[in-house]
């Protein structure tokens, strides 16, 4: 996603940025409280989304929401 | 759904496809005599979207993610997760970079505002208190104030202090003051490569920290009253890239609940996730607080009952 430069910040120098192991027993516990709560929307069909890819916590790159203001 | 019961009302301000919203609203409409609405803040522009007037030519009302006309006066609680969404699905025919932005940011603007104008109840927690309290090192220093271990720190973007400190502190780390979400960073180790590389450290400030040593991570979710710790024993350096790993329960001494509550008072917050680390030593050392942090994850890991407490809080909140 970052552009190379030559000159990059210094959080920079030594990685791209945050890669994140695919975590499938954690995508399953929420696949199965997706199940097990009812919940109606389709939050487990998101295409774009890989099985082992989560979205309840850190592992899914919002984080802890450091970026707003 | 309860519709004509007595009933509390809550809003969880949020985005698209927030699976702690919608498990919260699961748990509390089933068990408690409450509905809650969840407004996915960056696809407001899919229904009717937003109206306001500040002479009341309009109501103040948010459609929820169902479609529901939530008037903002009616609410007694907001759960103020998320606001606008950098990378949302929503308007994908709207391709400039700028003009995403635009969307994002006046979305914002008019939201915020007519929370701040219309809605009357309580909020977890209030934008002003949440946005302060995230700047790192605000949260450091006050850390720092109360008494809480904390590793040596410097902010710096001047080559010659980092390569002091640095120098002095076998694997200090770098970490961002902020970041963005475009690319997100993880903590890593300061390396020969970035100490030669003058042009680099000046162009920004970043966190320089000294490394504190062991393979035991401390995320503690505090809200309101209830205090539940979990460790992660992660062998590398930030935890996070990799969540295979070891996680469970665990129970911090008091004094240092005691230290957490007491940031969360100076900072007018009723909650916050808080990430420490335990020392082979068994001491804990403070890193940050994230006021409104991620915490599901932990309890898909440890089975710890989150969204019952989170429930049990928020309900609390809104009927006090
Ligand atoms: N000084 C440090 N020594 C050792 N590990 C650290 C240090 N600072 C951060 N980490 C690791 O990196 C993770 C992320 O750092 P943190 O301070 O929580 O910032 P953020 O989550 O906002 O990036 C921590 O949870 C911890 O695993
Ligand atoms: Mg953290």
């Amino acid at each position: 996603m970052t552009v190379d430069t030559p000159v990059r910040p210094a959080i920079f120098v030594g990685q791209e940025q945050m890669t994140l192991a695919p975590a499938p027993a954690l995508a399953q516990w929420e696949r199965d409280l997706i199940a097990r709560l009812e919940i109606e929307r389709a939050l487990h069909q998101i295409e774009s989304m890989h099985p082992n890819e989560t979205i309840s916590g850190s592992g899914d790159g919002w984080d802890d929401c450091d970026y707003a203001r | 759904m309860r519709v004509h019961e007595k009933s509390v009302r809550i809003a969880v301000v949020t985005h698209e496809r927030d699976l702690h919203a919608h498990a919260v609203k699961a748990e509390m409409e089933r068990r408690l005599p409450a509905s809650v609405h969840i407004f996915e803040t960056d696809h407001f522009g899919d229904g009717p979207g937003l109206s306001w007037s500040p002479q009341g030519l309009t109501e103040p009302v948010f459609p929820d993610a169902e479609g529901t006309r939530v008037d903002l006066r009616e609410l007694d609680a907001v759960w103020f997760r998320r606001l606008g969404n950098t990378r949302t699905s929503a308007n994908p025919e709207v391709t400039d970079p700028a003009h995403r932005e635009l969307i994002d940011t006046d979305t914002r603007a008019a939201a915020l505002g007519m929370l701040l104008t219309d809605f009357r109840g309580r909020w977890i927690d209030r934008p002003s208190s949440i946005w302060d309290a995230q700047n790192k090192v605000a949260q450091l220093r006050l850390a720092h104030e109360l008494g809480v271990r904390i590793p040596e720190t410097l902010v710096s973007q001047s080559p010659e202090r980092i390569r002091e400190f640095c120098g002095a502190r076998p694997n200090a780390i770098v970490k961002a003051v902020q970041g963005v979400m475009q690319a997100p960073a993880g903590t890593i180790t300061v390396g020969q490569e970035l100490l030669a590389d003058d042009a680099a450290m000046r162009l920004c400030p970043a966190i320089y920290q000294e490394f504190v040593p062991g393979r035991r991570h401390v995320r503690v979710q505090v809200f309101g009253d209830r205090v539940l710790a979990a460790l992660l024993e992660s062998d590398d350096l930030d935890w996070r890239p990799n969540l295979n790993i070891p996680a469970a329960e665990h129970t911090l001494p008091d004094a240092i609940e005691g230290a957490l509550r007491a940031i969360l008072r100076r900072l007018g917050l009723t909650m916050g996730v808080f990430d420490l680390k335990l020392t082979d030593e068994g001491e804990y050392v403070w890193l940050e607080l994230n006021p409104q942090g991620q915490w599901l994850f932990v309890e898909g890991m440890t089975g710890l009952p989150l969204i019952d407490a989170f429930t049990g809080f928020l309900y609390g909140e809104a009927t006090r």
